[in-house]
């Protein structure tokens, strides 16, 4: 067993992250608040030098509630696909140890219900002693194992681009159209039903005339992304042609970004190869792996040397 | 699309700064505003509302949008219910409250979006500092 000095700098990131979407959502509402009220500004200044009519019908009134609310749903699904599928420049990087966990895409009921919120197939390994300024670069947040130092180690998030998950994005993306479509008419409909006859009445039917369209939305972004998900292909993230397992030891290169969803820390975004070296031997400890260990039984694996 | 997505990405810098209260303040205050405004040109262009009505209609925007920051925090964010239910239902209320009387006091009902987006972010990052000094003294 051989340990080292060093501990390794597990935790937070010196830039706070604020949890994935949040930040995305508020500039899209916000934006989209911000065109309808300058609408709202410009229909009002024609009213008065043009002498139109500024109020909305029942209908109208519905169906801008819930076009805005539509638009809205519709804008934060792209925004989603845009993450999940275009991929960000980062460095390239090689890092090398144990799989300690494989988290495959739609593991969660959420992303089965709102699959436009799928992540691709994630491998977290144990990286060796050496590739810790690696997983430090840029002040990120080091994911670490629970065990005790000295032999707490470091772990590297690497995500293996899932083509299922894009196909499920585009079935979303196409979803959520049509689903908005009928959502604004349901909407349009609610509006010129419930009426004005009050303002609570009113304002009872622009917010349900919203939560109408959104719903409608949703469920068409979760139809289409299940659809196309059932038509896309199941895969499990391999090396070589095969499946990588937990106790592997592996070496991979890929691009290296500091991502929100992972809190800030660095991550492989995606994976550009990998290649296996054996397993662990079942004589070392492997709950959790550590890096004393790996050091020494995975002594050459396939990072290029400085 | 893709150029309309990536300009909604490019505005994270202004909203990363704002933190979770300032963008849950910044949702909560757009919404109410908008709303507001669009049962302000279902009306005709012209809305009285008495303090009973005013209450009324900060209720009913506070559930709503309290209600759709659950679906952000809890769904997508994957943030506990318990940790953000009480918080952020305070910042929905002290928001959509300060939107309606605002705006009603002024009479600005088409600005309504803008008061809204604004003052969310002021309360949300008021609260955000209260919280802040409020540990730091039960630390001490």
């Amino acid at each position: 067993m051989a340990c080292i000095e060093r501990r390794p700098r597990c935790g937070a990131a010196e830039t706070p992250a604020i949890p994935e979407p949040i930040t995305r959502i508020g500039s899209v509402i916000g934006i989209i608040a911000s065109i309808a009220g300058a609408a709202g500004g410009i229909i009002k200044g024609l009213e008065t030098a043009g002498g139109i009519a500024a109020g909305l019908g029942g209908g109208a009134g519905g169906a801008i509630s819930g076009g805005l609310a539509a638009i809205a749903v519709i804008i934060i699904i792209g925004v989603y696909a845009f993450d999940r599928c275009v991929g960000t420049k980062g460095l390239r990087e090689c890092v090398a140890g144990v799989v300690s966990e494989i988290v495959q895409d739609f593991t969660e009921w959420t992303e089965e219900l709102f699959p436009f919120t799928a992540m691709h197939d994630r491998v977290d390994v144990v990286v060796k002693s050496r590739y810790w300024d690696v997983v430090e670069d840029g002040e990120a947040k080091v994911f670490c194992t629970e065990a005790e130092p000295p032999r707490r180690s470091e772990i590297m998030r690497n995500y293996f681009f899932t083509k299922r998950v894009c196909d499920t994005m585009t079935g979303a993306q196409i979803g959520v159209t049509v689903g908005a479509v009928g959502g604004i008419i349901a909407a349009a409909a609610i509006g010129a039903a419930i009426g004005c006859a009050t303002i609570i009445l009113c304002i009872f039917a622009l917010l349900l005339a919203a939560l109408v369209a959104a719903v409608a939305a949703l469920v068409g972004a979760l139809i289409g992304g299940q659809i196309a998900k059932a038509i896309s292909d199941d895969t499990s993230p391999t090396s070589g042609g095969q499946q990588i397992a937990v106790g592997d030891l592996i070496t991979i290169h890929g691009n290296m970004v500091k991502r929100e969803f992972d809190e800030n820390a660095n991550v492989m975004w995606w994976v550009s190869g990998s290649s296996l070296s054996g397993t662990a031997p079942t004589s070392i400890a492997n709950n959790p792996f550590s890096y004393c260990d790996i050091d020494d039984v995975f002594t050459m694996d396939a990072c290029p040397r400085g | 699309m893709k150029l309309l997505v990536k300009f909604f990405t490019s505005l994270n810098i202004f909203t990363k700064r704002l933190g979770i209260c300032g963008n849950v303040g910044l949702i909560a205050g757009a919404i109410a505003g908008t709303l507001l405004m669009l049962l302000y040109l279902r009306q005709g262009g012209s809305l009285t509302m008495n303090t009973t009505e005013a209450v009324q209609v900060a209720l009913m925007l506070t559930l709503f949008t309290w209600i759709f920051i659950q679906f952000v925090l809890v769904i997508l964010a994957r943030l506990t219910f318990r940790s953000v239910a009480i918080p952020s239902f305070v910042n929905c209320l002290l928001t959509c409250f300060a939107v309606v009387f605002i705006v009603r006091a002024l009479g600005l009902y088409i600005a309504a979006s803008f008061i809204g987006i604004v003052v969310g972010i002021i309360i949300g990052m008021l609260l955000c500092r209260i919280n802040f000094i409020f540990n730091k003294l039960i630390k001490n």
